[in-house]
């Protein structure tokens, strides 16, 4: 008997390409943008904090948890 | 020579896994199948050893029967191997090129440079995480307070039968990694556990991101997302198994999307079922977390199933899609039920100590542990965008990286909207319909389950951007580059970001200084070490807090060390008072129970009700040290909540006398 594979290639499913028109590609580009912006400046705000001398929320003991939630 | 044993058990399961995985012609799908295939001999190999000391054996679970175990599965597989194909060897296009992505398949040559692009900065990446993690001994809550402690424990006993306490009756299939690397006879590999899972989850992802219609190159973008995403670098250096779940999930997801009948009279992919319903029985039988997402799959499975038989009367296909969903859920419970009929069997319940009915899980959410993530719940819908413990950046418990922020959500509503293109071939639109309800119930079983984790998270989080590779394909070629720019960027943003808290200099966690042993890492008493193995030490709660139960491997010492017990493990609820420390003390004795072991935060001026009663309870160690930052519930703060560093903790240590006045 032959060993070759006899499973079928299943992921060459016929998928259309779709193409997006340019006006709906260059949106999608902006919400990128927008998302990535948005993230940074969450990001950038966590980071400030830590450099200025906070230590992370996960590492606080509970008195240190409430000092920093009441602020 | 145990190490020898250990390196050769691993290879023989790798054999048999490779035996059985290569029937798939997909190179992802053939190396998520070895992976999927080579954990679950390795699990079941375990939990049938394991089983059979709990049934009256002790001892059995033993390097020696491991790799016995793991010899008997090879021969299996490749025996069925044999029977099914007619050939011991394997076919010469599976040879070790059909492992590899094929560049000359590829229509053009440099079609694969993204993904080689993404996997080899993935491997950059993740060699820091291998380095960090090896740098210090064993750490993190959840590996110290009980994985780590549960395989050392099955490591000294030869079985799952002594150990109780915290977590006690929880899946344990992740913790095999775990004992394997000791059965070398060193935890230094302990860290390294999940490292193997980013490779499996990679392979997973690519196939997913092709199935949903990616391109070669578009398909290396989800790939580079999750291989450089912080949470994988942090859970990559720790033991736990939120990488090992995710993993399995996204092999789960790309094996059930595959199993959907081939063309108009195609006949369902039977070795597909299986494969999907093994690795989701996989995670299940490790983590408790997924259990609500396993349930939730099955109609989601028998629904794409029945959805895309679209000929025959209705009978054939409730047949027919019935068939296939009863495969899928019996594949499922072959490495999980064994967790859930010992549990049963012990306690009563099959998921003790959590809740048996829904509304009980649901009321137990611990909205506490919500709070160190969001600032409410509200909060949730933007999770992707705050990506971190609240006012502090990443960690192992929160991470999908700026470029997952950046690209799931589009990727997302293209899968949506591409699900109702009548233009796409039937089999195409199931999948992303099947695709979408696999995520959508993996975050509403995230919402019903008892912890609001981002890490808990994470499977949903993995599978959302597998739709990147179509969305980076579909877009016109100048969009494309901006994409591609935003991608980069959000890439090298959050791995600049990794590498800061990895290497910052006050977290000897992370630190570049490593290299410290475990003795300077962990503060442990010498003395404790030096205990004969099986020392029954009772490791006290000193107050309310529970990080006192991250000594409980620390205090095993060298394994196989030490038996470190907890009150549950000896049936006792101590009472830490003066008088409850004298009544408990003949029950010590009962129990075998040879010394008693504190530590607390704060100065020693504090006397334990224990110093009350020296000649019960002689006192051997009474130290104060300056805490190492990874001691982190022991950090000093100002009255504004200032970080001023480490503070100090209190180290005691009793002797249960052996001749007390209950002795006569």
């Amino acid at each position: 008997m032959s060993s070759r594979v006899r499973e079928p290639q299943r992921d060459l499913s016929p998928h259309r390409r779709l193409r997006l028109s340019p006006v709906v590609s260059w949106i999608v580009a902006a919400l990128c943008c927008l998302f990535l912006a948005l993230y940074l400046a969450a990001q950038g705000r966590a980071i400030a904090l830590m450099l200025r001398g906070f230590a992370p929320d996960d590492a606080l003991s509970d008195s240190g948890r409430a000092v920093v939630e009441a602020l | 020579m145990n190490a020898l044993i250990a390196v050769t058990t691993q290879v023989l399961l790798l054999l048999a896994a490779a035996s059985a995985a290569l029937s798939w012609r997909s190179r992802p799908a053939r190396l998520a199948a070895l992976g999927v295939i080579w954990f679950g001999g390795l699990s079941l190999v375990m939990q049938a050893l394991g089983g059979v000391a709990a049934a009256g054996g002790t001892g059995v679970l033993t390097p020696r029967n491991t790799l016995l175990g793991a010899g008997a599965v090879c021969v299996a597989a490749w025996i069925v191997r044999r029977l099914a194909t007619g050939s011991w060897l394997p076919p010469a296009e599976a040879g070790f090129q059909g492992w590899l992505p094929s560049v000359r398949a590829a229509p053009r040559r440099a079609s694969l440079a993204p993904l080689a692009i993404a996997v080899g900065a993935g491997l950059v990446f993740l060699s820091f995480a291998a380095a960090t993690a090896l740098s210090a001994p064993p750490r993190g809550w959840d590996v110290l307070s009980y994985h780590l402690p549960r395989a050392a424990s099955w490591l000294l006993h030869g079985g799952f039968n002594a150990y109780g306490g915290t977590g006690a009756f929880y899946p344990g299939n992740a913790e095999f990694l775990i004992l394997s690397t000791l059965f070398t006879g060193s935890d230094r590999l302990v860290p390294l556990t999940q490292l193997p899972f980013a490779g499996l989850a990679a392979a997973a992802l690519y196939g997913l991101a092709r199935l949903l219609g990616g391109s070669r190159r578009a398909a290396a973008v989800p790939v580079a997302v999750l291989l450089l995403s912080p949470l994988l670098f942090f859970q990559a250096t720790l033991a736990k198994d939120d990488l090992v779940v995710t993993a399995l999930v996204l092999a789960a997801g790309l094996f059930a999307l595959r199993s959907l009948p081939d063309g108009e009279r195609g006949k369902p992919g039977v070795p597909d079922v299986i494969v999907a319903g093994l690795a989701l029985g996989l995670a299940v039988g490790t983590k408790y977390s997924i259990l609500p997402f396993a349930v939730l799959s099955i109609p989601v499975f028998f629904a794409i199933h029945l959805a895309a038989r679209p000929h025959g009367g209705a009978g054939s296909r409730l047949r027919s899609a019935g068939a296939a969903v009863s495969l899928f859920a019996a594949a499922m419970a072959v490495p999980s039920a064994f967790w859930f009929i010992r549990n049963a069997i012990m306690t009563g319940s099959p998921l003790a100590p959590l809740p048996t009915s829904l509304s009980e899980w649901t009321r137990s959410v611990d909205l506490k542990q919500q709070a160190y993530f969001v600032p409410s719940e509200r909060a949730w819908l933007v999770f992707p965008w705050l990506d971190r413990h609240m006012r502090s950046t990443y960690s192992g418990g929160a991470g999908y990286g700026a470029a997952f922020g950046a690209v799931f959500l589009p990727a997302l509503v293209l899968c949506a909207v591409r699900m109702f293109d009548s233009r796409n071939d039937r089999i195409a639109r199931v999948r992303l319909m099947g695709f979408l309800a696999l995520i959508v119930s993996c975050v509403a079983a995230w919402w019903i389950g008892r912890h609001h984790l981002p890490r808990f998270l994470w499977p949903a989080a993995a599978l959302a951007i597998a739709g990147a590779g179509a969305l980076f394909r579909s877009v016109t070629p100048g969009a494309r580059r901006v994409m591609t720019a935003v991608l980069i960027a959000g890439l090298a943003f959050s791995c600049a970001e990794t590498f800061r808290i990895a290497f910052r200099g006050d977290d000897i966690t992370w630190s570049h200084r490593g290299g410290v042993s475990r003795e300077e890492f962990y503060q442990i008493p010498r003395a404790v070490h030096r205990f004969p193995t099986g020392t029954k030490i009772l490791l006290v709660k000193p107050t309310g807090h529970d990080f006192y139960a991250t000594y409980r491997y620390p205090l095993i010492g060298v394994p196989p060390g030490n038996d470190v017990v907890m009150e549950a493990d000896v049936g006792l609820g101590i009472d830490v008072s003066s008088e409850g420390v004298l009544e408990i003390y003949p029950e010590l004795r009962a129990a075998g129970v040879e010394y008693v072991f504190m530590r607390f935060f704060g100065k020693s001026e504090n006397p334990t009700p224990f110093d009350a009663y020296p000649s019960l309870y002689p006192k051997l160690i009474d130290t104060v040290q300056m805490s190492y930052p990874w001691y982190r519930e022991s950090f000093a703060y100002t009255p504004e909540g200032e970080y001023l560093g480490p503070g100090f903790v209190t180290t005691k240590l009793y002797q249960v006398a052996r001749r007390g006045p209950d002795d006569g």
